[in-house]
């Protein structure tokens, strides 16, 4: 068991390694705007988002570890010129008993969006809706047929406004701290219990039966960010397993630090407690404990694909 | 910058703006397969295949070509054969080109040619490239190193793609060249006397004993000269009649060369019955008023006019062109101006009221044109042939112009984007099974879905020989493609592009009917097996090609 958890947290480092070497390539920087002799120079700093992801597949025989996707879930970290953004997609696994592999719709969709993010220009990411829903109609001009269905969050920092802007459709969800105080914390979007909104291409026969959300109902916000502010963007994995005191204490002992090897600490061990959690059979998780709300006697935590996207911003 | 050579400093661009475009396989907001994706650094060279982060025209092949449709209306040959598509990009930078690199990642080698352009119509040609069949790997097609004195801000390829297997995808290209002009290079030819003194200054005529330069040089130059003959022309006691069979294999080009023969041939070769069939395409870099100007001697049978790509930049405008339909489009039958951007509300009015025995008016990709500018189309009754593909129309103009069409028989209405926002499909297809169920071929790519009732209406046009439904979104349930085999039986061309319903069943019931078959496209859908597609092939559809 060790060994097997030994690799995977290997594998997570080297992932968050991966994310070292390309986010330290665009640093910082401090750009000086040109001056006459009767003016004082003026130092605009570009805010820069220092990022770590880890997870674990919930099955390790057949969940796919590889960059950008965890079992179901994919992620997408990037850094471009006007903005960062980070993003998860948690794939519905309900479509494998429909022949779809429901890591594929996860992946293309976030893949959707980074090549529109390459050729957008900046004033698109003020409208997030709009990016979400242009990558999801992406989707279908694919020639291979993509089908299946999954959740999506994204959070778009901004650099010239230092606005976070967000996008969320289902039940993953983002939490900015600040000071040890949870700042903003995203709402979770369900039809019912363990339903949740989902951005849907069913296949050519299930076009009637499957829920399919439009992207128009996803829920969007913005909000300044400061240096410091610790934001961490996971799917429900986490928050189902990981009670949210417990990650603000997490969050909390990670303090403003910018260094990209204590962020990537701090999200495998964010990452390890939910796989932790998920498997033990009597801890009263939040999962159990909406299950019990809605009248559903259940106990313990929930297995599920585990993704952490952890980022401090620094400006 | 690059490294300096003979003090001038080469500057290597990357595109930065797309100006123009023939046409594109992806669709007009997205990003898969735009013209757009050629802005910026190579994505995804020097990887091969098939990715959406390149630029793909909409044709390929010799589809096109072999469209019965196509074929039966021929113009004149022409020596200079055009590509299909072509993209216009521009550069950030003018620049004095010196080389130019495009970046192909698929379908290798459909290059034809380089024109560099200087954003105010004025083009030269820059590289030119023979057709032969796409390669398998990815390249990059770089055009002989060689410095034109040309200030250049846009660059054309010309994409020809009729040898091709499947799309060709590009998907950079990069300008090298120089802000300063290049010193002009000294001429290399000698006269005769002058090369004598150039071979005895080098000592070049004691290195073979018994060499004599003189007679060495003269049977060089003179090889190739013409035997005395008498100065009498035969051609001139030829008929007249028999003259102007023979002017007409002549290609453009040939014929006002020969114009400036003699006074005799310049009369002949004036004759308006050899301008019936006028295709301006291959010389659309240099075609402006005075061209028209010219036709206009020359164009009182003019029947078929092909201008297509010409004037673009300003170099031929609306009023221009009006003023030349006015007068001489009274017998014109054909009219092909694809990518023409002096197109407007005028120039259409005046094709409308002086053109009444149009049959065929091409308008493919004419993106600029307003959309009010249809409106004039409903006064071409005789018209049988009506492509808009790429065009602004919306409904209501559609369905008013094509009331008064009676002989309506070929309609094409591709990637025409007003159309797919507003869901129109299913009406125009009621319509045309009410109104002209004879038509005999539709195309109907990318713009828009079909319904149940769409479906219902298209099945039931019995006649059709072409069809085009690719990318437009079929309706998920139900056996429309089954049904439509059964009831289109002199179907030659079916495009089923990404209908993502298409099941071995309508493999079956296609094979099973369709008999004349010649082209069926399949991409795109994921309920079909190779098994289905074997029993197809061993059923009885000679000459079938199917992607």
């Amino acid at each position: 068991m060790h060994s097997v958890y030994g690799r995977l947290l290997s594998r997570s480092i080297v992932s968050g390694l991966y994310n070292c070497s390309s986010s330290s390539s665009s640093g910082a920087s401090r750009a000086s705007v040109g001056n006459t002799s009767n003016e004082t120079v003026s130092i605009k700093a570009k805010p820069k988002l220092v990022s770590a992801v880890a997870g674990f597949p919930k099955s390790f025989k057949s969940g796919k570890v590889r960059k950008g996707q965890i079992g179901d879930d994919a992620w997408l970290i990037k850094n471009i010129d006007s903005a960062d953004i980070l993003a998860v997609a948690d794939g519905v696994g309900g479509w494998r008993d429909y022949g779809v592999d429901p890591s594929d719709f996860s992946l293309s969709l976030l893949l959707s969006i980074e090549r529109i993010t390459r050729v957008s220009s900046p004033c698109q990411f003020r409208n997030p809706v709009d990016l979400l829903s242009t990558a999801f109609h992406e989707l279908l001009h694919s020639k291979r047929p993509i089908t299946g269905s999954s959740t999506a969050c994204i959070l778009i920092l901004e650099h010239e406004s230092n606005n976070l802007f967000t996008v969320n459709i289902g039940d993953s969800g983002f939490l900015v701290v600040r000071k040890g105080r949870v700042v903003h914390k995203s709402e979770e979007q369900q039809h019912y219990f363990n339903t949740p909104f989902q951005l849907a291409l069913p296949p050519p026969g299930h076009h009637g039966s499957a829920l399919s959300d439009s992207p128009q109902s996803a829920s969007q916000s913005q909000f300044p960010v400061q240096d410091g502010d610790v934001i961490l963007l996971a799917t429900d994995g986490v928050f189902d397993n990981v009670p949210t005191p417990v990650l603000l204490a997490e969050l909390s002992k990670l303090g403003g630090v910018k260094d990209q090897l204590c962020v990537q600490q701090t999200a495998n061990s964010i990452a390890l407690m939910a796989r932790n959690l998920s498997f033990d059979g009597r801890y009263m998780s939040p999962f159990a404990q909406r299950a019990r709300d809605y009248g559903i006697r259940a106990i313990g935590g929930k297995p599920d694909d585990i993704t952490v996207l952890l980022a401090t911003v620094a400006i | 910058m690059l490294g300096n050579s003979e003090g001038l400093n080469f500057i290597e661009q990357y595109a930065s703006k797309v100006t123009y475009y023939t046409s594109q396989y992806g669709s007009v907001n997205g990003v898969s397969y735009t013209a757009n994706n050629l802005i910026g650094p190579p994505s995804r060279f020097p990887a091969y295949g098939d990715f959406p982060e390149t630029y793909v025209p909409r044709a390929y092949g010799h589809w096109w070509k072999d469209s019965f449709v196509i074929s039966s209306c021929k113009g004149r040959t022409d020596g200079l054969i055009t590509g299909q598509d072509f993209v216009d990009i521009q550069f950030k930078k003018p620049v004095y080109p010196y080389c130019v690199n495009v970046y192909e990642t698929y379908n290798s080698g459909c290059v034809r040619r380089l024109w560099a352009g200087d954003g105010q119509g004025n083009w030269k040609l820059f590289h030119e490239n023979p057709i032969k069949k796409s390669q398998k790997h990815s390249q990059i097609f770089s055009s002989d190193p060689h410095h034109l004195q040309f200030l250049t801000s846009i660059i054309r390829v010309e994409i020809d793609s009729s040898l091709a297997d499947y799309y060709p995808e590009i998907d950079a290209v990069l300008l090298v060249g120089t802000e300063t002009c290049p010193p002009f290079e000294e001429s290399l030819k000698l006269s005769v006397t002058g090369l004598y003194t150039k071979i005895t200054e080098l000592g070049l005529h004691r290195l073979v004993p018994g060499f004599n330069a003189i007679e060495s040089i003269q049977r060089l130059c003179f090889k190739y000269q013409v035997p005395e003959t008498s100065t009498i022309c035969y051609l001139n006691k030829l008929p007249e009649e028999v003259l102007r069979i023979i002017l007409a294999f002549l290609d453009l080009h040939s014929l006002c060369s020969l114009a400036c023969v003699s006074t005799f041939f310049n009369k002949i070769s004036k004759d308006s019955v050899l301008f019936t069939s006028v295709n301006l395409k291959p010389y659309w870099y240099c075609v402006k008023l005075s061209s028209l100007e010219w036709l206009v001697a020359r164009s009182q049978c003019l029947q078929y006019l092909d201008m297509s790509w010409c004037g673009n930049y300003g170099k031929l405008s609306s009023a221009d062109f009006s003023w030349f339909i006015k007068q001489y489009g009274k017998r014109l039958r054909i009219l092909r101006l694809e990518n023409c951007t002096f197109l407007n509300n005028e120039v259409l009015y005046w094709i409308s009221t002086s053109c009444p025995c149009l049959q065929e008016l091409n308008l493919r990709g004419c993106r600029d044109l307003e959309s009010n500018a249809f409106w004039h189309l409903g006064k071409l009754h005789m018209m049988e042939r009506l492509i808009l593909d790429s065009t602004q129309i919306e409904l209501p103009t559609l369905l008013v112009s094509l009331q008064s069409m009676t002989s309506l028989s070929q309609l094409s209405l591709g990637a025409c984007q007003n159309l797919a926002l507003s869901g129109s499909l299913d009406e125009i297809v009621r319509w045309l099974n009410r109104y002209r169920p004879g038509i005999i071929s539709l195309d109907l790519w990318r713009s828009g879905h079909l319904s149940n009732h769409g479906m219902e209406f298209l099945v039931g046009l019995g006649h059709l020989r072409e069809l085009d439904i690719g990318w437009c979104g079929l309706p998920p349930n139900g056996n429309w493609i089954s049904l439509l085999a059964n009831h289109c039986r002199s179907l030659e061309k079916l495009f089923l592009t990404a209908a993502r319903t298409v099941k071995d069943t309508d493999l079956i019931a296609i094979a099973q009917f369709c008999s004349s078959l010649k082209q069926l496209d399949l991409l795109g859908n994921s309920y079909i097996t190779s098994e289905g597609c074997c029993r197809q092939n061993t059923k009885s559809m000679p000459e079938a090609a199917v992607t």
